[in-house]
């Protein structure tokens, strides 16, 4: 049958398609004899969100995408889909009728089974007619490019290609979740690359609601409407990208998304002898530096490494809405389209700097410069002491 | 060290011989025209093939077996698949427990087995029956069955299961289109090892027979023991093709399988 003939089908089968689910987990909680693996999670899923859950291994991130999915009964908490509870202590709704569709890390694809007849198993668990389950098969086939290889084994495809089968094979029968376990973790860069964008073009397309786990916090920024950021079983933030990056709430997410310069030392908020109102001072390499937010106690103000710039010794920017502090170049890695600045402060602490490409300083390893950014473009949080070993 | 890879080369061959030699034996010994087991015999004929077909106690023995042989394919195959599943999926003292109890028939002596049996099959008036027959075959060939397909379940990805569920397929037909597809060659394997082992069993078959319903190794036991025609080297020698016939054909089926994939 003619491919534009199924495309027609499937673009009229988008008409009617129903959106994307609705996913609410509240304080979910699972515990297993000697560990928590995630605690107390609550998150909304809006219908139709790209939504990642990000965090190292072993953050709970995957717990909870098992739990979603039907295969982990949590421990206590509730886990409603549109309003409805399918998955509580007691049980719930089995994996297989809760109107997900699943992509695993290692594709997980029938070895039996032809691409088709992979792609259509789901569509025979739920009867659809042979003359259906055909052009539906070949629609599938089409929105991941891999036409023409119905016929073949998974063994005969490379990873990539066997992966877009196992995304053909879980969007065929139009599931209002879709749920990736780190899809991309066994491919190669440049390839991941590529299917990252694929992803998202098959995001927009379906409007189903994608939870999708990963470690790797590029492609969290890449993919998603909002990022959930796991650390030790616990939420640490919920946000935009943007918003992950540019105000992150806790010293974990700053360091955990992005590249960052982190000066640690004392804090005072204003009032007690700060610099404005609402702001604080943060006491750094002998010097007292300028904080957005009030904060008093150990502080760490985070700083991202294109708003940090490097200037001449007497040549920095003055004024009440800089900081400014002395630092050694230590290594100079040019990128191409940007410079990446290496520096080591008085008190031996590092700092990094990326600088566009065209807006070079005339600094090299070993001169001795000043670093200098706006207030407004730090944000101060409460110190972390575990933050190092949490974030590798 | 040449001499010492010829001397190594001679010696397999002879293991090899006097694995093959007793079977082999029986094919010329079928096909003499004497009435008694000469080797080598003298002259050829196969009247005790036609002796075999035409004497009602001898294919009456045969069709009883290969009857007994194919019910307890079908009833080990199914009880020893179904145990296998359950104990790749249990761990710790019931894995241990559950294990040894399937296993034992492979451990206890027959003789213990066959007098048990006898036992129990008399109060039962199971003595002489096809179904007596079948149940004990069918605890003798299960460990037959178990052992292979619990191999080739350990080397199954159970990660496929969780795919399916997330598909929409219950546990039921999660098993009947991937978890059985995948381990079919070690279902296939047991299933002939279950044929096998109840078409060749005589101890057991000995004691719970009656001069109704004899297997052909029962028929073959008290022919030899009563008169010893080579009718006896026909029977062995059909037992010896059929098998042989059937672990070739399993063994092809089994490598083609893997080949598709």
């Amino acid at each position: 049958m003619p491919a534009s003939g199924a495309a027609a089908d499937l673009a009229g089968a988008r008409a009617l398609a129903r959106t994307g689910g609705e996913i609410t987990l509240e304080h979910l909680t699972k515990r297993y004899a000697d560990a928590t693996a995630i605690d107390d999670v609550s998150l909304d899923i809006r219908p139709g969100e790209f939504m990642t859950l990000l965090g190292p291994s072993g953050s709970g991130k995957t717990t909870t995408l098992n739990a979603i999915a039907g295969f982990v009964t949590p421990t206590s908490g509730r886990l409603l889909m549109d309003g409805t509870e399918v998955g509580s202590a007691v049980g719930g709704v089995p994996p297989h009728r809760r109107d997900i569709g699943m992509v695993f890390q290692h594709y997980a694809l029938f070895p039996h089974m032809t691409v088709e007849q992979n792609i259509a198993f789901p569509l025979r668990q739920r009867k659809v007619a042979r003359d259906r389950r055909a052009e539906l098969v070949t629609a599938a086939l089409d929105t991941v490019r891999l036409s023409g290889f119905g016929r073949r084994y998974p063994h005969e495809l490379s990873g990539g290609q066997q992966q877009r089968v196992a995304v053909a094979r879980s969007i065929v029968y139009r599931p209002r979740v879709l749920l990736m376990d780190e899809p991309l973790g066994a491919l190669d860069k440049k390839l991941r690359d590529w299917l990252q964008l694929e992803i998202k073009r098959i995001h927009a397309e379906l409007g189903t609601t994608f939870v999708y786990v990963t470690h790797d916090q590029d492609e969290a920024l890449v993919l998603s409407d909002r990022v959930a950021v796991f650390n030790g079983g616990r939420i640490e933030q919920v946000g935009t990208p943007d918003e992950l990056y540019e105000r992150p709430s806790t010293l974990f997410v700053a360091r955990f998304v992005g590249d960052s310069t982190v000066l640690r030392g004392p804090a005072t908020a204003a009032g007690s002898g700060g610099s404005g109102p609402g702001g604080s001072t943060l006491g750094k390499c002998g010097r007292t530096l300028r904080a957005p937010g009030a904060l008093s106690g150990a502080g760490a103000l985070v700083v991202r490494p294109e708003r940090l710039s490097v200037h001449a010794r007497g040549a920095e920017p003055d004024g009440a809405d800089w900081n400014t502090l002395p630092a050694v170049v230590e290594r100079a890695i040019y990128l191409g389209s940007s410079r990446k600045l290496e520096l080591r402060l008085p008190d031996g602490e590092p700092a990094l700097v990326r600088e566009l490409a065209g807006r070079l300083a005339d600094v090299r390893p070993g001169d001795q410069v000043t670093l200098a950014w706006r207030v407004a473009d730090s944000v101060l949080l409460p110190d972390d002491p575990d933050v190092e070993a949490a974030v590798t | 060290m040449r001499l010492g890879r010829a001397a190594l080369w001679v010696f397999c061959g002879l293991v090899g011989c006097w694995l093959v030699a007793p079977a082999l034996i029986v094919l010329p010994l079928s096909l003499t025209n004497q009435a008694s087991l000469v080797f080598p015999p003298r002259g050829w004929s196969v009247r005790w093939y036609a002796n075999f077909f035409t004497d009602s106690t001898w294919i009456g023995a045969f069709w009883t077996s290969v009857q007994v042989a194919l019910l307890v394919t079908v009833v080990a195959t199914a009880v020893g698949t179904a145990a296998a599943v359950g104990l790749t999926r249990t761990r710790g003292r019931a894995l241990l427990v559950a294990n040894g109890l399937i296993l034992s028939p492979m451990i206890v002596p027959g003789i213990v087995f066959a007098i048990g049996s006898y036992a129990t099959f008399l109060s039962l008036h199971l003595v002489g029956t096809l179904g007596g027959f079948v149940m004990a075959h069918t605890v003798l060939a299960l460990p037959f069955v178990v052992l292979p397909v619990a191999a080739r379940l350990r080397g199954f990805d159970r990660r496929l299961e969780l795919a399916s569920a997330s598909l929409g397929a219950g546990r039921w037909a999660t098993f009947q289109q991937v978890t059985l597809p995948l381990v079919a060659p070690g279902v296939l394997a047991g299933a002939l090892f279950a044929f096998v082992t109840s078409f060749d069993e005589v101890v057991v078959s000995l004691f719970i027979q009656s001069p109704y319903l004899q297997t052909l190794p029962v028929k073959m036991y008290s022919s030899v023991s009563r008169d010893t025609d080579p009718t006896i080297a026909a029977a062995a020698s059909m037992i010896i093709v059929l098998t042989t016939a059937l672990v070739l054909v399993a063994t092809y089926l089994t490598a083609r399988r893997s080949r598709a994939r």
